[in-house]
């Protein structure tokens, strides 16, 4: 069975992931992302956040080209749709719109009813016994009384993923995608997710790089059992690029004082432009061929002088 | 190997690595019409080695064989370095030993006669253990 596909919502310029489930899947792709939820009255610091899970730029290229999530689009993809919709497709719309407004109603005279219920029998008792004894005596006469929801409630309401099939297409997902390097950097972005997914294929777990000054920061497995072994900076240009001898020291120097290394790297044949990015073939992993003219070099204190 | 004109930089990396680190046995290659020069020697004693994430193996064996001695490129503080420079020194340095050697070592000369030596492996290699 083909496991379902991821769905990533690119809010602002945020790559968010809401479902639980899909949070476990990329866990497996190796993929962890970075938990961001809170509660604005009662803000957490970074180890108790929750969903949705904020995703970097390369990790979202990753995924979409490798065909293990799809980009959900913003509204303007619902207004050309709603444009370019027949009658019929609207008339369907707009029952479904008046069903779950019809369930919705009854939904809420079912919960008019059970405060009805419990006002008359609390009056009843004179408030003794507690409520839930209450309710169940009302179940008898009211078959009704327990109403379960189904906890699934994208699966009723018309939300991004009843037009999945509408979106989830190589061409409009590429569309996408490259609206979506266009907020992100662009080529630059491109350099960053060769190097991402040269590491990926090297069995790496990467996250953002900010605490070392580097693009990323590598684990050697999953982040919560190991401290990381490298920090990565993308040279764009192999050719023309200074990668700078006061950055080698600065790099190496931290990196041997917290016990990593300092690796850079960078594309031989040069990067090609997100613009001509295409989905592989089946069965091909992102970037197969251009991971082999990617270059590193670890830099490290020698010890001495 | 004697006649070897040395380059001012090479000459300060030399004596300081003679003199004030120690080493020994150094010698002096010219690469690519003379424009690279690079340094071969034994320090004092072993540098740490690294461990490389492809081929532990013919590392470790490879420092067994007591392949101590190690490639030094002197550099400039002021000078520019890309990667496909680096990558250039690795190839050079193939000519003579017939394959990339696993690191070099990056002499860097400041102006004040500050020199530091940072390592560059080549690829990827895990951290040392300590």
């Amino acid at each position: 069975m083909e496991e379902e596909k991821v769905a990533i919502t690119v809010i602002g310029d945020r790559a968010l992931i809401f479902s639980l489930d899909d949070v476990k899947r990329l866990r497996d792709l190796k993929v962890t992302g970075v938990l961001s939820g809170t509660l604005p009255i009662a803000t957490q610091q970074n180890i108790f956040l929750g969903l949705p899970l904020q995703l970097m730029s390369e990790e979202v290229v990753y995924l979409v080209l490798n065909r293990y999530g799809y980009l959900v689009p913003s509204k303007f993809f619902y207004n050309n749709l709603l444009s370019s919709s027949t009658d019929g497709d609207l008339e369907k719309f707009l029952e479904l719109k008046n069903e779950i407004f019809q369930s919705q109603t009854k939904q809420k005279e079912l919960d008019n009813l059970v405060k009805q219920k419990n006002l008359v029998n609390n009056n009843n008792n004179n408030g003794n016994g507690n409520s839930h004894l209450v309710l169940h005596k009302g179940s008898n006469n009211e078959s009704t009384f327990f109403y379960e929801i189904d906890n699934q409630s994208l699966k009723s309401y018309p939300s991004y993923k009843s037009f999945q099939k509408y979106y989830d297409k190589s061409d409009i997902q590429l569309k996408l995608l490259n609206e979506f390097f266009m907020k992100n950097g662009g080529d630059l972005l491109m350099a960053n997710c060769n190097m991402f997914s040269y590491l990926l294929s090297k069995n790496y777990y990467i996250a953002p790089g900010l605490k070392f000054g580097g693009n990323f920061i590598a684990y050697p497995g999953d982040p919560l059992n190991y401290h990381s072994h490298l920090i990565v900076n993308v040279i764009q240009d192999f050719y023309t690029d200074d990668i700078g001898l006061n950055r080698i020291v600065n790099g190496g120097r931290l990196a041997t004082s917290v016990k990593k290394i300092w690796t850079i790297g960078g594309n031989k044949n040069g990067n090609k432009s997100y613009k001509d990015l295409r989905f592989p073939p089946n069965n091909e992993t992102l970037h197969q061929q251009q991971q082999q003219d990617l270059v590193c070099f670890s830099i490290e204190w020698s010890g001495f002088g | 190997m004697t006649n070897i004109q040395l380059k001012p930089l090479t000459k300060q990396v030399k004596t300081n690595l003679e003199y004030y680190n120690l080493w020994s046995d150094l010698k002096v290659y010219n690469f690519d019409n003379d424009s690279i020069q690079l340094l071969n020697g034994k320090p004092l004693e072993k540098l740490q080695p690294s461990e490389s994430i492809s081929n532990d193996k013919t590392r470790s064996e490879q420092e067994q064989q007591g392949n101590d001695r190690e490639w030094i490129f002197p550099i400039g503080m002021d000078e520019k370095l890309t990667m496909s420079q680096t990558d250039f020194v690795f190839d050079c340095i193939r000519l003579v030993e017939n394959e990339r050697p696993k690191r070099i070592i990056a002499g860097m000369v400041n102006n004040d006669g500050t020199i530091v030596y940072y390592f560059i492996h080549d690829g990827i290699v895990r951290p040392r253990k300590s």
